[in-house]
């Protein structure tokens, strides 16, 4: 029995922001406000959703993929995705055979996953910065980042977009993937 | 503004490679390791530097974590214009973390800069929709909108005059533009790489002005003016590798303030 293994590059942050009138701001002891994000996220039991590979990419052979979060800022429309990819070939796969097969961005990472808003018939992409730079995983990476999946291993991998408020669900597209429908935005 | 955080390695593995700390470079690697998003203005700020290439941050010097070290820091940011609630960070090590609460800090408890400081970064962010229904592009900041119509919906192959089905879809980017703010409205034409340049600059430049031409008798705010180019395949969105992508390529872009 194969049993796949999540990449030990477990770090935690845990942070607060401060601000005041000007830039010199202490950071004073307070409470973490947030809750703490992993990669990849222990824990996770039950992902919203999952598939495997399509074929339909010859590197992207065999390999599944659970949608681990979806979720939407309480104050904007920026909605990040995080997607754990388990390798089950024997060989590297890389992140790049993620990266938008249309749009350019910066660099080829984790730019290929796009939700679709069948109700409005609105494909979205992730966003990218004024030089072009994906908000997805792999626009810096640098260790600890994996910018590949080892065989029968497991990394999590994450997008951000900007969509409407109200939008309830979307069909999530991953390179490789049939689409996953119906994915509810937290 | 002042972001504090802890890092911690919560895996068995000893010898986990800590995160360093921002420092100047091309990269982001390098330059924005860490970054702050200000949702409301869809702004991306980037770690503050002394002018010597330094962060402005508690630089910190562990290079790697034990299986349940953790490492605690800071990190200076340039601060929004308006006050805002929250913020949310994007890293290298962990997917985004949303609505991180802003307070007040303690002024007296400030970290000083050790030296001159270097101009603040603050990037717009932009979105980037498919509309299939209308077969547009729509990109999109805190400030500006730039919609895309495809010239294969526009005009025949290779002509500059619209076709008739290009009045809806002009249309509905008139409407918008009355309801927008901006005083100047930007007109850009875009071919693929197909062809060359002799043929694709003149081209996209008539079919610029030709939907100027047409967009203008539409709208009814007063006072707008227009900056019409062309720019041949010089400027591609998409990869001209693939059809799909060709075809986004071909386009005529209107780009206005909100």
């Amino acid at each position: 029995m194969h049993i796949p293994v999540v990449r030990p590059l477990t770090l935690s942050l845990t942070l607060s922001l401060l601000m005041a009138t000007s830039l010199l701001v202490s950071p004073t002891a307070s409470a973490n406000p947030s809750t703490p994000s992993t990669s990849p996220s222990p824990g996770v039991s039950s992902p919203l959703a999952s598939a495997t590979s399509n074929g339909e990419s010859d590197d992207i052979s065999s390999a599944s993929a659970e949608i681990i979060e979806l979720k939407q800022s309480k104050s904007s429309g920026f909605t990040t995705i995080t997607v754990r990819i388990t390798n089950t070939t024997d060989e590297d796969m890389h992140d790049h055979w993620f990266s938008n097969p249309t749009y350019i961005y910066r660099e080829p990472v984790f730019s290929g996953v796009t939700l679709l808003d069948e109700n409005q018939n609105v494909r979205h992409n992730p966003v990218m910065d004024e030089q072009d730079y994906c908000s997805c995983s792999g626009y810096s990476p640098r260790s600890p980042y994996a910018p590949f999946v080892r065989p029968g291993e497991s990394v999590d991998y994450w997008a951000m977009y900007y969509i409407p408020e109200n939008t309830k669900s979307v069909d999530v597209k991953i390179p490789g993937f049939d689409p996953i429908e119906d994915v509810p935005v937290g | 503004m002042v972001l504090d955080f802890s890092m911690t390695n919560l895996g068995s593995a000893d010898n986990i490679i800590a995160l360093k700390p921002p420092r100047e470079g091309d990269a982001a690697a390098d330059s924005q390791p860490f970054a702050l998003v200000d949702g409301a203005s869809r702004k991306k700020h980037l770690p503050l530097l002394h002018s010597s290439g330094e962060c402005y941050c508690s630089n910190w010097t562990e290079n790697s974590l034990s299986s349940g070290e953790s490492l605690n820091g800071w990190i200076a940011f340039p601060a929004p214009t308006a006050k805002v609630e929250s913020m949310i960070l994007t890293s290298s090590i962990a997917p985004p973390i949303l609505d991180i609460p802003v307070s007040d800090g303690d002024k007296d408890n400030a970290h000083p800069p050790s030296g001159k400081l270097d101009p603040p970064r603050i990037w717009d962010i932009r979105s980037l929709e498919d509309d299939l229904s209308e077969d547009t592009v729509r990109q999109e900041t805190g400030d500006e909108v730039a919609i895309s119509l495809s010239t294969d919906v526009l005009f025949a192959v290779g002509e500059s005059v619209l076709d008739d089905e290009a009045r809806e879809s002009l249309e509905q980017v008139a409407n918008e533009i009355d309801g927008a703010s901006g005083k100047t409205v930007r007109i850009d034409g875009h071919t693929d790489d197909s062809g060359t340049d002799a043929i694709n600059d003149p081209l996209s430049q008539k079919r610029a002005q030709a939907v100027e031409e047409s967009l203008s008798s539409m709208i009814s705010r007063s006072g707008i003016e227009f900056d019409v180019k062309g720019h041949g395949s010089d400027q591609p969105i998409a990869t001209n590798e693939t059809e799909e992508g060709k075809q986004k390529n071909r386009r005529v872009t209107i780009t206005f303030t909100k």
